[in-house]
């Protein structure tokens, strides 16, 4: 798992260079004619996305103690608020394909799909497998353990983790 | 063979003084100052951060292992 995530940096690390190497060789960011990204949306999404973070890292807490329900119960409401993000960002695509921003648009739609796409793929297979993992914790046949629980919710915290960065790197620069 | 070699010799120093080969280059589409402090950030971002990585795991590894 851990060398997944030291590749998994690496993949973002790589795609945050080649926004800011792109970006520097260009005189007008974001490029005249093309909509300006939704910034406060954004910021509220960021807060959800954060606070599901700090519910896993409290769950994983009461699932450290046993307390297996009450731990899936937290579990459940990170991955609600993890949902609520992944759905919000998929209407502000909607929203922004309207306007006229597509992935071919410019070098500037490119980027931005790139990066907040490939962050938005990693954030629907976390997701899913949490769900899962969810699903099974507490099962009377076959249950998930704490344990086995923890590489997925370090797959979050990276996912939450890396979402600042990418925001403020898209968003607000 | 010496001539050859004398050849291929007088070929690279050529291109060598005709720069504008190097337009070629996909990553050189601008020749600004601030893509050119791009690319020293990002090599050193890039150069970096695996480096980080590998020290916080080998660290982290050895603090587990000192508690049990």
């Amino acid at each position: 798992m851990l060398i997944f995530m030291v590749t998994e940096a690496m993949f973002f690390a790589a795609l945050i260079s080649a926004y800011m190497v792109i970006r520097a060789g260009l005189d007008e960011w974001p490029p005249w004619g093309q909509p300006r990204l939704p910034v406060e949306t954004t910021a509220f999404n960021t807060l959800l996305l954060l606070a599901s973070g700090l519910l896993m890292a409290y769950s994983r807490a009461l699932l450290q103690k046993n307390k297996i329900l009450e731990g899936r119960q937290w579990l459940g409401i990170s991955i609600l608020l993890g949902t609520f993000f992944l759905i919000s960002q998929g209407n502000e695509w909607v929203q922004l394909i309207n306007f006229g921003l597509t992935i071919s648009s410019s070098v500037y739609g490119g980027l931005f799909y790139l990066i907040i796409g490939a962050h938005g793929f990693h954030v629907i297979g976390a997701l899913t497998i949490l769900i899962f993992a969810w699903n099974r914790l507490g099962a009377s046949r076959n249950p998930i353990t704490p344990e086995g629980l923890f590489p997925l919710q370090i797959f979050w915290y990276f996912v939450v983790c890396v979402w600042p960065i990418l925001y403020v790197l898209v968003y607000l620069t | 063979m010496h001539l050859v070699r004398f050849l291929q010799i007088q070929l690279l120093l050529s291109i060598s003084h005709v720069p504008g080969i190097a337009n070629a280059c996909a990553v050189c589409f601008s020749s600004s100052e601030e893509t050119l402090e791009a690319f020293y950030v990002t090599t050193i971002f890039l150069t970096l951060l695996p480096v980080v990585m590998l020290f916080s795991i080998g660290y982290w590894i050895y603090r587990k292992h000192r508690k049990t």
